[in-house]
């Protein structure tokens, strides 16, 4: 193992990782280069449970340019329920990244990728934890695949089904709906330019 | 262990009915008698930490951003107030992409848009282009028109008014010949346009390419299927010398025009002409693509799927099918 950062959750467990796992998180970064580095972080806002996870994702993404926010196409490309966008899926901002232009490189993005969405497969309690602590210890792109996530929980579903998943009530008065509506009536007799 | 319960509750200051709910669970459940107090707080606090309604308004637009317009429209916006209003936020419109949408008069979409939003007919795309440029408020970058559907001239030409600041464009695929040639004038209202991308070549295509040329300072990218004539190549090489990336896959296109563009855009960084009529990548072509990035020509033959060369009439129709 190289240099190791050691982490401290909220509810006082130990947490060691080697560098790279834990500066994909910029917070942590920050912290452990200033000068007074024991190198033992608290992360007070995050419990053990939700740590492991964090780290587990971290440790898979170690080694990994970053994928998701140079490409955000290619999660809904592979997502079932969603098609992608055909205009400008190779943006300019994409088409510098070598993995774009190198197969095998490519390959292990989209590998890597495939992992993450089957990492965020799990219940919406864990998913809004994941966003939570991605924010607090922003991690790019843990935050973009825990938003991934939770926007896979909405896809397809009807509102009643939403609340369900996301416990949710419905604070709609009937009255309120109806100013809603009342907005949307024009579309009965579109604009035609 | 009951009180204390109650105690964390009080100190958050929670009022709601879910709440109320959740305590009375807490409280009468026989299996968490044996907790700790500690870790019944811990319980309790994990609760309260994880309400999908306190969730910020950033991260639901973040969200809603990744949805397609169905769940935007449909959905979303009827699940509670705070994701009403966050499902208003006009970064949530500004990618439209329709191509996954059916528009038939009554299709389960246009079907259960008009039940939500109490519509007396059902959903035209018109319409629902309407609603959405409604939402975006004039900050769509990207807008994907369906194709094999009726959309109109005036559906375009709204966009071009709507859509100022579009930087990705694909166009719908069976304009009507007079509705074509009226592309060159809606392209030149935009002036950010970065990416270009047309199912079918246009009659219109030479063009709309010089207009590009001429007003889009910031395009890099195009993407056409159709017969890539002398004419057209050399339009390409003339008006588009800026061109990253450029694809032509499934077109009818010999080495010589291929050999022209390829003179003429010398900043291709990907260069994708898969399964064309009329070329085959030869030694001549592969050393000249070698500066070029990513080429991809699998499926490119000079031969048709009968084995014999395309002669001079089928060369002027212009149809090729795969």
């Amino acid at each position: 193992m190289g240099k190791t950062i050691k982490l401290i959750s909220g509810d006082g467990e130990m947490f060691e990782v080697e560098e790279a796992v834990a500066f994909q998180s910029n917070i942590i970064k920050s912290l452990a280069d200033e000068d007074n580095a024991d190198d033992c972080i608290p992360l007070p806002r995050v419990d053990s449970q939700i740590l492991s996870k964090v780290l587990e994702f971290c440790r898979k993404h170690a080694n990994s340019p970053s994928v998701h926010t140079k490409f955000a196409a290619i999660p809904s490309e592979l997502c079932p329920k969603h098609d992608g966008s055909a205009a400008g899926a190779s943006s300019s901002e994409s088409s510098s990244a070598h993995s774009e232009t190198c197969r095998a490189c490519y390959d292990a993005v989209m590998k890597l990728v495939q992992w993450d969405l089957e990492f965020v497969k799990v219940d919406l309690d864990l998913i809004h934890h994941l966003l939570k602590a991605a924010n607090y210890l922003d991690i790019e792109d843990l935050m973009f695949m825990a938003v991934e996530g939770a926007a896979n929980a909405i896809r397809g579903n009807n509102p009643e089904e939403i609340r369900k998943l996301f416990d949710l009530e419905n604070d709609f008065t009937p009255e309120e709906e109806k100013e809603i509506l009342k907005e949307y009536s024009w579309l009965d007799d579109p604009f035609e330019p | 262990m009951a009180r204390l319960v109650c105690n964390v509750r009080e100190s958050e200051g929670r009022e709601n009915n879910t709440d109320r709910r959740r305590d009375m669970v807490f409280v009468s459940s026989p299996s968490l008698s044996h907790l700790s107090s500690n870790m019944l707080k811990a319980i309790v606090e994990e609760e309260l930490d994880r309400h999908w309604d306190e969730m910020q308004a950033d991260c639901l637009i973040n969200i809603f951003r990744r949805l397609a317009l169905g769940d935007l429209a449909v959905a979303v916006p009827f699940v509670c107030k705070s994701w009403y209003r966050a499902s208003l936020d006009p970064s949530c419109w500004c990618r439209l992409n329709f191509r996954s949408f059916d528009f038939t008069p009554w299709s389960p979409f246009s079907c259960a848009f008009a039940l939500r939003y109490h519509l007396h007919s059902p959903l035209s795309f018109s319409a629902f282009l309407c609603f959405s440029l409604h939402r975006s408020r004039g900050v769509v970058d990207q807008l994907t028109f369906p194709l094999s559907s009726a959309v109109s001239i005036h559906n375009l030409a709204y966009a071009s008014v709507k859509c100022p600041r579009l930087k990705a464009l694909a166009l719908p695929d069976n304009l009507m010949l007079e509705d074509d040639l009226r592309i060159p004038e809606l392209v030149r209202r935009w002036k950010d346009l970065e990416h270009l991308e047309m199912e079918t070549k246009p009659s219109s295509f030479l063009e709309a390419v010089a207009e590009i040329g001429h007003n889009c300072p910031r395009f890099v990218g195009l993407k056409v299927r159709g017969l890539i004539g002398r004419e057209d190549a050399k339009a390409l090489a003339r008006c588009l010398p800026e061109l990253k990336h450029l694809e032509l896959s499934k077109s009818y296109l010999t080495k010589d025009e291929l050999l022209v563009v390829i003179g003429g855009c010398r900043k291709l960084e990907t260069l994708t002409v898969k399964d064309c009529l009329r070329f085959q990548a030869d030694d001549e072509i592969l050393k000249l693509v070698s500066c070029i990035e990513r080429f991809e020509h699998e499926g490119s033959t000079l031969l048709d799927d009968y084995g014999y060369e395309i002669d001079e009439s089928e060369q002027q129709t212009g149809f090729f099918h795969r």
